[in-house]
């Protein structure tokens, strides 16, 4: 296809000249039959807008780079007006708009690059019969080039938002109750209850207490020895001991990290229409849970979640892997691998990246501003490109993760690297020196070596391949196969048979029965061949390989980088009835051992078959004969005649070759080192180094394949992560279309937040370090408040801003505003740590009230909006599982690794579901841990509420279905844990009303009442084996499967 | 700050009211708590249809080899398109390929159709083509997503789920959206999943999705049998657990949640026998059986899906999807015959023609076809260039600019052509339908405003049709 650069190219420009002026325009006032207002502009909006966006804009609308012919075509006043040719809407004389007849390709032939469908030439015409009916957006052109904004952010209005307000210091209420006066937690709940005419209820049991902090810190119960423990510690200190140990458990950051892996819609694969694998995503997943049990301030937190990259210290190693890893959190979405359009896919992986770092870290919905400004927050298009250029500034990779012999080897390499550039400078010099010497000398024997050649051109195996020889480089050359030459010295080689490397190969599909490399779908790919030549010398390169597009990638010959444009042509398709032999150029490879290397990022051709041969004919001469009558010396001898070196005799010749021979030779000489001269750089001068020279190269470059080598034998774990791309900023995608580019807006945080006036982002990076300094930037009033908010979320069940991903203007209202900044205050205070907040929290009366409400309460505060008693709710799915593990005696506590590898992910059978479902079921591992596989999740989470994770999930639904009963009455998987507790229960030699309180401490924390024993006594009576059923019960129990 | 929907859905969870998540029995649970039947929410105008039959034909049927003729593919068999070919195309585009079968005149309105249909004419004057579909993802996943969710960049929730979700429930027994044997490639479970809207809408599969699909005769529900207690245990150990349960609850005063939890015990009970009762095909007779060509090997899977389809329609499910999926040993997705277009399309054609004539006759004869809009089509259509050099072996490949579904029943117009596709079949050239036309004009059939059918999610208030959509009115009886 031709891309808008090329349709300017091909704009026939001198024949818009011979076309007579038309007219003005009439427009038809009435529209007549049925169609309403709306309905039209839905016609303009899906049939006409769409076809000028992707066809005419790019040269017809203020966002082009030349408006060409004058014509603007993105309003209807500049379509009115017209270009050099008059209004295109309608002539009078004739009735046939200019717009209509060009794309019928009679006035003219626009668009250039191909003539529409008649369906959309129609859709032009009834558009224009009925009046060009637009809408008022489309009327003027806008002026920054951007569609038409619909609406204007009311700036000053927005900024009084209540969110956006400064965090406020708290006036504490006077409060003459003692016992609410001591916390300020409780003081500021308790003024609220007393407005409304309420009184707290009392405290939670120490029993129900103890249950509900092990469930809340940790997600795990009490065992039957700690909670006898806790009951026998009737000291004052006893609550806040338990809770010192159980925040620095290390069971605490695998229940708290588990709830920022919500947020950040955390996952093992990539979801969406092929669903690959993470498996490298573990590594963050830990990483979250390290961050909480260390309790890493939250501010940092954030920071290496962004730009954990760029904070990379050399002495610090371990530090550094850690900083990598974080940045997984921008890789880790859904993506629509298979999407064709590869524009599109990366416009919408930005999206995807921030809409959740908007969610997740400020609370806003900026992906809302996407396609035109926030209809009802203060984000406008310009806010949302502003951030897209950032990412656009961002690439997504695999990166390795070093340890301290791998940074060392690299040092190394970095330094041989340095040699051989010094080394080939030095060289460099040397020639330019010695061609520079005797100009008039050179280029008389120049001349005569350019006879020779050409002779030798005319000489060769086909007119094609005389092409690679007097063509402008050594290595463009296009297609040419070099039939005769297979006799020559050389190797043809299965692409599959590569000796290292990390590519896919494919025999099934684009590889049917013959095989082929390419990419696994994302990530680096690369692939190495080993192979053994007879002599030293200069050998063709070519790839046979089959490819739609173009994929350009590195080719390294022993470890150097010889062409960066590789296998960069396109046959015409993916399959093999595509493939085409194509020369990648002419190399110098070594006689014994050589490594030809392939390398690309993130896609690559498929490739099937190399040759790599000796090229001979090219240089010598066949016959006496062949030359014809004239004889003329070789280059050797030339130089030899002239006493010139031989290499920069050759530089010379081809500097004629390049047609500058009618200059002057001194003038010839600046040519030699200028841009694009044989000797202007290392890379072009090294085709003519001496034989000595490569050698003590290839020394070098042989170390550099050692310890490569051993670089690759190391394996280095691979992480997930991003780096910084091409640094620019991002062009607006006119209504989120990015086929339609407006003006370029620089990179910058959000203006509501950091204000018109930001210091601009730097060019030399992306922005992230700058982005993340902003977002937790203690003048920005969202970051605190959003992540205080979330963490008395998920304790209490409800967020004191109830919609805890929103604190926009569409958001729910703080219930306690003064609440919400104390505890934001109180956060940055204490240096971002969650933990002290969370000490904070638990050390409340109001976090260890009873759950059981008074008349008065359900009557005026049926909801617990104002936390009068304990918000009840059900455990989560990952706490019901782990409890169930855990009181059937089999949870496994290590910490869990790369485990997205047991399951299918890609094309699940029902065979492979089935197998996914049995390993959930037999893993023991806490469920953090289990591989989170996107649509499909393990069934047990999807059926109690478990996020879906395609975006950030702050505030987790729990719903009551009988789905739920089937399955905890159903599964054989609940029946055996229930079994395995049983036999534990009847296994110590206890009575039978011993061990049904045995039951009842390690099931629901406390004893049971004495009717409860005899009811549980007369049910194992009877039936035979009643054991396993009466656990069974208990599990299902709403007293177990609440939190109170 | 929740609008009447919200709290509808949040009263619902929390009083295991009106519409549940999976299977469910709704008039049990809403006379046990006491609440009377809810209204549907949206319903803006009279519902020509109640329901949906989605025969989804999963990889991309070929429409200039089934139902729209081209006789200018024939005349310039093997030459080079004389147009411009869209920008993002799944594979490079061969040159202009004539369709290996002849078309005819069928029923009494000549709905054209390829002489590989056998059966289906017996039904034309029922069928609305709908030759002008287009503007959707040119690969699998983009376009399943697309077709299935309006969206192929963002997971949203799928047309029957937001036709649940618009609806509400007319069966006591079922869900609104059940999914029959169902594909899990290219969207797989999202595709019938829910998204935002509540869980309670998602689809419910008949069968594990899966690739390759579950049979027919291998699909059940899920948990809904113990294979470790006998229902008198199993009912013992209830009357022990809602003992305890309503204690626990008497001692708490008012708690909606709990009194729903305890309630959903019962339901889940009663549910064990009311569900199987509906894909238990033992009540159908020999004849009706022979119908869907049950009878016969090749038709026996999908009739039988055919089968399970009415009878789903018959107890009032909202949407109910049949997805013809399988594998051909030369295409990994059923109609998408890359190369094999001849072998290919007889099998699937074969495989299909007696069912679904079976199923629209049986709907008729039973006055289910009036009220139940039945739906025909694939991800996309096929080139009508050929791909895959060669000839023995020729296809077609992917084709989102311009292809055929049909609709029948549901107030649409029998024996009736909408749109058309230009003299290549390349582009759609006469009334265009866009996918979310095509939504749209669903939800018009059952009686929804489309740009009113909405939900609340971070704020915004999201459709199906997304901004876009415009309702056929030319199709509508």
């Amino acid at each position: 296809m031709v891309g808008p650069s090329k349709i300017r190219e091909r704009m026939p420009l001198q024949r818009l000249g011979f076309i007579p002026l038309l007219l003005s325009v009439v427009f038809h006032a009435e529209v007549g039959g049925q169609t309403t207002e709306a309905q039209k502009f839905d016609f303009f909006e899906t049939k006409i807008r769409p076809v000028l966006v992707e066809h005419c804009f790019a040269c017809h609308a203020a966002g082009s780079e030349t408006v060409e012919a004058n014509l603007r075509l993105d309003s209807l006043q500049g379509m009115r007006q017209g270009g050099d040719n008059g209004s295109v809407l309608v002539n009078r004389d004739e009735g046939t708009s200019l717009l209509v007849s060009a794309l019928q390709y009679d006035a003219f032939e626009m668009p250039p690059s191909g003539k529409l469908s008649g369906a959309i030439v129609a859709d032009f015409q009834i558009w224009i019969e009925q009046g060009a009916p637009a809408p008022q957006s489309f009327h003027t052109p806008a002026s920054s080039g951007v569609s038409s904004k619909q609406q204007t952010i009311d700036w000053q209005q927005a900024s009084e938002h209540w969110a956006f307000q400064p965090i406020q210091k708290v006036r504490f209420p006077a409060n003459e109750n003692s016992a609410w006066s001591q916390h300020p937690i409780d003081t500021l709940i308790y003024a609220k209850l007393k407005t409304a005419g309420l009184e707290p209820v009392d405290e939670v049991s120490r029993h129900g207490l103890l249950r509900r902090l092990y469930l809340n810190l940790i997600g795990l119960p009490p065992t039957v020895s700690e909670i006898q423990n806790f009951i026998r510690d009737d000291s004052a200190s006893a609550y806040d001991r338990v809770v010192e140990q159980l925040l620095d458990s290390p069971r605490y950051g695998e229940r708290w990290g588990r709830h920022w892996l919500d947020v950040v819609r955390y996952a093992d694969s990539n979801g969406a229409d092929e669903n690959h694998p993470y498996p490298f995503a573990w590594r963050y997943r830990n990483y979250v849970i390290d961050a909480f049990n260390h309790d890493m301030p939250f501010d940092e937190f954030l920071v290496e979640q962004l730009a954990g990259d760029l904070l990379l210290q050399t002495e610090h190693q371990a530090l550094n892997n850690r900083r990598l890893i974080a940045t997984s959190f921008l890789a880790l979405g859904i993506k629509i691998d298979a999407e064709q359009d590869p524009e599109k896919k990366r416009a919408d992986i930005i999206d995807e990246q921030l809409d959740t770092l908007g969610r997740a870290f400020l609370g806003l919905t900026i992906g809302c501003a996407r396609c035109h400004d926030h209809k009802f927050d203060p984000i406008s298009t310009d806010d949302y490109y502003g951030l897209s250029g950032i990412l656009r500034s961002t690439k997504l990779e695999n990166r390795p993760l070093h340890s301290a012999e791998t940074v060392s080897l690299i040092e190394e390499l970095k330094s041989i690297q340095s040699q051989i550039e010094q080394v080939s400078i030095q060289e460099l010099k040397r020639l330019r020196s010695v061609a520079a010497g005797k100009n008039e000398v050179y280029l008389e024997a120049a001349s005569e070596v350019r006879q020779w050649q050409l002779q030798q051109a005319a000489l060769k195996v086909g007119d094609r391949l005389s092409a690679v020889v007097s063509g402008d480089t050594l290595r463009s050359v296009g297609k040419v196969l070099l039939r005769s030459e297979f006799q020559s010295p050389g190797v043809w080689l299965d692409a599959e048979s590569y000796q290292r490397g990390e590519a896919a190969i494919d025999r099934d599909n684009y590889g049917k029965e013959i095989g082929i490399v390419s990419d696994q779908g994302g990530g680096n790919t690369w692939v190495e061949f080993d192979f053994d030549l007879p002599e030293t010398g200069i050998y063709q390169v070519e790839f046979r390989y089959a490819a739609k597009n173009a994929r350009p990638g590195n080719l390294s010959i022993n470890g150097r980088l010889v062409n960066d444009a590789s296998m960069a042509r396109v046959t015409g398709g993916w399959f093999p009835d595509k493939q085409t032999w194509m020369v990648e150029g002419r190399y110098r490879f070594q006689k014994g051992e050589n490594t030809l290397r392939f390398d690309v990022a993130p896609n690559m051709s498929h490739l099937d078959e190399i040759i790599v041969a000796l090229v001979r004919s090219a240089d010598r001469p066949q016959t006496s004969k062949d030359f014809g009558a004239k004889k003329l010396r070789s280059p050797e001898k030339v130089a030899q005649a002239f006493g010139l070196d031989r290499t920069a005799l050759l530089a010379w010749a081809d500097l004629l070759r390049s047609g500058k021979i009618e200059d002057a030779p001194t003038a010839l000489a600046e040519q030699m080192v200028a841009s694009g001269g044989p000797l202007s750089n290392v890379e072009k001068a090294r085709v003519y180094f001496s034989e000595t020279m490569l050698e003590s190269l290839e020394a070098l470059h042989r170390q550099r394949q050692a310890r490569s080598q051993r670089l690759q034998e190391l394996n280095e774990p691979q992480v997930m992560a991003v780096a910084d791309d091409e640094i620019s900023d991002a062009a607006v995608f006119v209504r989120g279309n990015h086929r339609n580019r407006g003006a370029v807006v620089p990179r910058r945080f959000l203006t509501i937040v950091a204000g018109r006036e930001q210091s601009s982002f730097p060019t030399d990076q992306s922005g992230r370090l700058e982005l993340a300094r902003a977002i937790t930037d203690i003048e920005n009033p969202l970051t605190a408040r959003v992540i205080v908010n979330r963490i008395w979320r998920w304790h209490f069940g409800r967020g004191i801003v109830e919609s805890t991903d929103n604190f926009g203007l569409k958001g729910a209202l703080p219930t306690h505003p003064e609440l919400l900044d104390y505890l934001a205050g109180y956060l940055i205070d204490n240096d971002w740590s969650i933990k002290a907040l969370q000490r904070l929290i638990v050390s409340s009366r109001i976090y260890q009230l009873d759950g059981r409400a008074t008349e008065i309460q359900m009557e005026r505060d049926p909801e617990n909006q104002l936390y009068g008693r304990w918000p009840r709710r059900r455990m989560e799915a990952e706490v019901l599982r782990d409890s169930l593990l855990k009181i059937a005696g089999k949870l496994e506590l290590e910490m869990g690794r790369a485990t997205v590898n047991e399951v299918t992910t890609v094309n699940p059978s029902p065979k492979n579901l089935e197998e996914n479902r049995a390993y959930y079921e037999s893993s023991h591992n806490r469920s953090v841990f289990l591989p989170i596989v996107r649509t499909n999740v393990f069934r047990f989470y999807g059926l109690f509420d478990f996020p879906n994770p395609a975006a950030p999930k702050g505030n987790r639904d729990s719903t009551t279905v009988p789905t739920q009963s089937l399955f905890l009455l159903n599964s054989r998987w609940v029946r055996q844990l229930a079994s395995q507790w049983s036999k534990k229960l009847q296994s110590s030699d206890l009575t039978e009303t011993q061990r049904i309180e045995r039951l009842y401490l390690s099931g629901l924390g406390r004893n049971p009442r004495t009717e409860e024993v005899s009811l549980a006594l007369d049910f194992i009576q009877q039936e035979p084996d009643a054991w396993p059923s009466l656990c069974h019960s208990i599990l299902m129990l709403n007293e177990f499967l609440y939190i109170e | 700050m929740l609008n009447r929907r919200d709290l509808l859905n949040h009263w619902c969870v929390g009083f295991g009211g009106l519409a549940l998540q999976g299977l469910l029995s709704r008039q049990a649970l809403t006379a046990a708590a006491g609440e009377t039947e809810a209204k549907p929410a949206f319903r803006h105008f009279p519902a020509r249809a109640k329901r949906v039959i989605f025969l989804f034909m999963h990889g991309g049927p070929s429409h200039v080899d089934l139902f729209d003729p081209k006789p200018e593919l024939t005349r310039r068999n093997g030459e080079a398109p004389p147009f411009q070919r869209t920008r993002v195309q799944f594979a490079e585009r061969g040159n202009l390929l004539a369709s290996p079968w002849k078309f005819r005149a069928t029923g009494k309105s000549g709905i054209p159709m390829s002489e590989l249909w056998q059966h289906l004419p017996e039904v034309a004057d029922e069928l609305c083509m709908l030759h002008s579909v287009c503007d959707t993802n040119v690969a699998h996943g983009g376009a399943c997503m697309k077709l299935f969710t309006g969206s192929d960049s963002k997971l949203r929730p799928s047309m029957g789920s937001w036709i649940s979700y618009g609806l509400g429930s007319e069966n006591r027994n079922l869900p609104d959206f059940i999914t029959i044997c169902p594909s899990s490639l290219h969207g797989g479970v999202d595709n019938f999943g829910s998204a935002f809207l509540p869980s309670i809408h998602q689809g419910v599969p008949l069968g594990e999705p899966g690739y390759p699909n579950s049979l027919a005769k291998d699909a059940q529900f899920r948990f809904l049998k113990s294979d470790f207690a006998s229902p008198a245990e199993q009912r013992r150990q209830l009357d022990f657990l809602q003992k305890l349960n309503r204690q626990h609850l008497a001692s708490r005063r008012e708690d909606s949640e709990m009194a729903a939890r305890i309630e959903s015990y019962e339901m889940a009970f009663r549910m064990q026998t009311a569900a199987p009762e509906a894909v238990d095909l033992a009540s159908e007779t020999a004849a009706t059986k022979r119908l869907y060509g049950m009878d016969e090997k090749q038709t026996e899977n999908f009739g039988q899906m055919c089968l399970l389809a009415r009878r789903f329609a018959e107890r009032d499910v909202r949407f109910i999807q049949v997805s013809h999926s399988h594998s051909l040993p030369f295409n990994n997705e059923q109609w998408d015959q890359h190369s094999h277009l001849k072998q290919g399309h007889e099998i699937n054609v074969a495989q299909i023609d007696k069912p679904i004539t079976g199923l629209i006759k049986d709907l008729k004869q039973r006055g289910l076809l009036e009220d139940t809009l039945v739906l025909w089509g694939g991800e996309f259509g096929r080139t009508p260039t050929a791909q895959a050099g060669d000839p023995k072996i020729i296809g077609r490949d992917h084709h989102a600019e311009g292809f055929t579904m049909w609709m029948a029943g549901g107030g649409v117009k029998g024996g009736f052509r909408y749109g058309s596709t230009d003299e290549f079949g390349y582009y759609a050239v006469k009334n265009r339908m866009t996918i979310h036309d095509l939504h749209a004009t669903i939800l018009h059939l059952l009686g929804i405003d489309h740009q009113q059918l909405t939900y609340s999610h971070t704020g915004r208030d999201f459709r199906l049709t997304d901004v876009y959509g415009q309702v056929a009115q030319d199709i509508l009886a």
